[in-house]
């Protein structure tokens, strides 16, 4: 299926989600005294409008360039996001500068950089590059990790 | 007038500290460098730059940010001329004709042809923002909320009338941004909206993490798939960097018309950074004397003159998002968002309340334009090399940054989960054929736009036609109602004829 028609598709359930619950969940108020739910409302219905009338022009003029998702696409992209939501997770587990090494080596791995020693010095000097501007110049106080704090405290 | 001339000296006391300047010079190196990174724009490079102000005083981070949104105007012409690859999207224009330069070994006098347009359209749109802000300042307060309320309509409105290939798309993007914006405890405190629970997301979703996942991740997981060649093909070398006789001569009208071009659309709500330059461009091919050039040789007034054109925007910009503390781009609004972490809210009353703050930042414009200038004309070599650089280096680096730069913020891991929400969603988005800059406009003026709207209805006792009485508001409605009626009236006769827009207007 057309990249585009999905993106339009996805897009039209998540203005009806909205809306739904703009209506059922908020209050809209008088006309003299609109409430929470008054902006939201209008703004779903318009979106749901503006939705069906990109969906079905998509539909009815496909863009002959739009050839789908390619599998080998979405699997890079799959294998970034994973790495992302990895990065997230061992930053709260093991804190900046582990989970930052780990990030930085995993993702020169994707993106194919070699060699493995390379990837190894980059991934440590660029972590305590950043760890020297945020925690130590700029005094941000950069995650410890659970696991860390646990042994500290 | 001279009051202003007055104070802007008194500006220039605050501006010349030395602190200030080193401001103003990291300001604009780092937004050059942005400005020249392919993939991230102003916005992203806003955004992720942020958190490096922590620490500093307010005016001191003001001019820090301002340097980078102007830097990075200058530094977004050198991977247009030398890979062909728009650093930003006002200089997609650029890589037409400064490309083709290149090729024949003139890109160092298209780069410094570009700094010198730059530089003087800069310096004019200061000069603008001197005389012109204060006016519309003490103007400005006299407006009450329906003006407010329909200068933020009438801005989301042109903004997704000019921006993108399909109006439709780009209304949908501007709405998804509202969508945004009204997460969290509605204007009067009463309901919490689409928070499902979480208290993280009581305060609503943060404008900074929104851009720099949409933006920022977006972009580099994009780049980071579909790896661009950027490896610069052209040496620069110094003694390379001086247009010659002529070409100087015949850039120097194409720069005027440009500055006065750009400074006219940046004070004008939408797209106006990448509008000017198409506009610009445009003009001078129509206007050139030598117009064999343009078909692949390379003709220095379609360098000259949008590259004047989207300076002068980007600095006229600053006259309503100062005095009006209305921004109508999406790197406009994130320099509000700067303002604000320091607990400054641009509009009418900065320059009374703030008017050291508001003269100190308008006179280091003069000196960072001046910085600018004089970094991007021997620093282009240097600057060069970054691009050597492979992506897939920088790339992990930039994603790293990224999330360094959002957890700063407000020490959450929770936004950290939100910054890899919205990059996937920025992503598929891009790949949907949505532009982007909509959400950001949306998601910042919607939630003005529901306060002052809220404000006229219970003004007008639910009447929203009174707005007709006031000539402001009702001079603004009238404009978009017609607006959104030519729009109405060229979609159907596109749909009729079954073309589509000729150009697509890369936002800012």
């Amino acid at each position: 299926m057309k990249k585009k028609i999905i993106v339009s598709g996805t897009l039209l359930i998540l203005a009806l989600i909205y809306t739904f619950l703009a209506f059922v969940r908020m209050p809209a108020g008088e006309a003299a005294n609109p409430k929470g739910g008054f902006l939201p409302r209008c703004i779903g219905l318009l979106a749901i409008a503006m939705c069906i009338l990109d969906l079905l022009f998509e539909i009815r003029h496909p863009d002959k360039e739009d050839n789908g998702f390619d599998i080998r696409e979405l699997f890079v992209f799959a294998k970034i996001i994973l790495v992302f939501a990895g990065y997230v997770f061992l930053l709260y587990l093991l804190g900046y500068i582990i989970a930052s090494i780990v990030f930085l080596f995993v993702l020169f791995t994707v993106t194919d950089v070699k060699p493995f020693i390379k990837k190894f010095i980059l991934s440590i000097a660029v972590t305590a590059v950043f760890f020297i501007i945020f925690q130590i110049i700029l005094n941000v106080g950069l995650p410890e990790g659970i696991v860390l704090e646990a042994l500290l405290y | 007038m001279l009051e202003s001339v007055t104070m802007l000296l008194s500006g220039f006391s605050e501006a010349l500290v030395l602190k200030n300047i080193a401001a103003a010079f990291a300001g604009a190196l780092v937004g050059t460098l942005a400005g020249i990174l392919p993939g991230l724009g102003i916005s992203g490079s806003i955004a992720l730059l942020l958190p490096l102000s922590y620490g500093m005083e307010p005016l001191t981070a003001l001019i820090m940010f301002s340097g980078i949104y102007y830097g990075a105007m200058y530094g977004g012409s050198t991977t247009s001329i030398l890979v062909n690859v728009p650093g930003e999207g006002a200089s997609v224009v650029t890589c037409l004709q400064g490309h083709s330069m290149a090729k024949r070994g003139r890109a160092g006098a298209a780069l410094c042809v570009c700094a010198m347009g730059s530089f003087f359209a800069g310096t004019i749109g200061v000069i603008g923002l001197t005389f012109f802000a204060p006016v519309l300042s003490r103007w400005a307060l006299k407006f009450g909320p329906p003006e407010y309320m329909m200068i933020a309509a009438l801005g989301l409105i042109l903004l997704a009338n000019m921006t993108g290939k399909s109006k439709v798309k780009s209304y949908i993007m501007v709405l998804l941004g509202m969508m945004l914006g009204s997460v969290g405890m509605d204007a009067t405190g009463s309901i919490a909206r689409y928070t499902f629970g979480s208290l993280n997301l009581l305060e609503g979703l943060d404008f900074i993490i929104v851009i720099m996942a949409l933006f920022g991740l977006g972009e580099i997981m994009d780049t980071m798939i579909h790896p661009v060649d950027t490896s610069v093909k052209q040496k620069v070398r110094l003694r390379d960097l001086y247009p010659n006789k002529e070409e100087t001569k015949r850039s120097v009208c194409p720069i005027g018309r440009g500055t006065i071009i750009g400074f006219i659309m940046g004070l004008l709500p939408g797209p106006a950074m990448s509008l000017s330059t198409y506009v610009s461009y445009s003009l001078e091919k129509k206007l050139s004397k030598h117009k064999d050039e343009w078909d692949g040789y390379g003709a220095i007034e379609g360098v000259a003159g949008p590259e004047s054109a989207n300076n002068a925007a980007s600095t006229a910009q600053m006259i309503p998002l100062l005095a009006l503390g209305l921004p109508f781009s999406s790197s406009a609004a994130l320099l509000v968002s700067g303002f604000r972490i320091h607990g400054i809210v641009p509009g009418p009353r900065l320059m009374t309340m703030y008017p050291a703050l508001f003269w100190g930042l308008v006179a280091s414009m003069y000196i960072g334009n001046l910085i600018c200038l004089i970094l991007n004309l021997p620093l282009v070599p240097a600057f060069a090399k970054i691009l050597k650089v492979p992506m897939k280096i920088l790339m992990p680096i930039v994603a790293l940054i990224t999330f360094t730069g959002a957890y700063a913020l407000n020490y959450s891991i929770f936004d950290l989960s939100m910054l890899v929400l919205f990059g996937i969603a920025g992503w598929f988005l891009a790949k949907g054929g949505f532009s982007l800059a909509p959400v950001a406009i949306g998601m910042f003026l919607g939630p003005q736009f529901e306060s002052s709207l809220k404000q006229s209805l219970s003004m007008f006792d639910g009447n929203i036609g009174l707005v007709f009485t006031r000539p402001i508001a009702g001079t603004m409605a009238v404009i978009m109602i017609l607006s959104i009626l030519w729009t109405v009236f060229r979609s159907i006769q596109k749909t009729r004829s079954g073309k589509e827009d000729e150009i697509v207007i890369e936002a800012d």
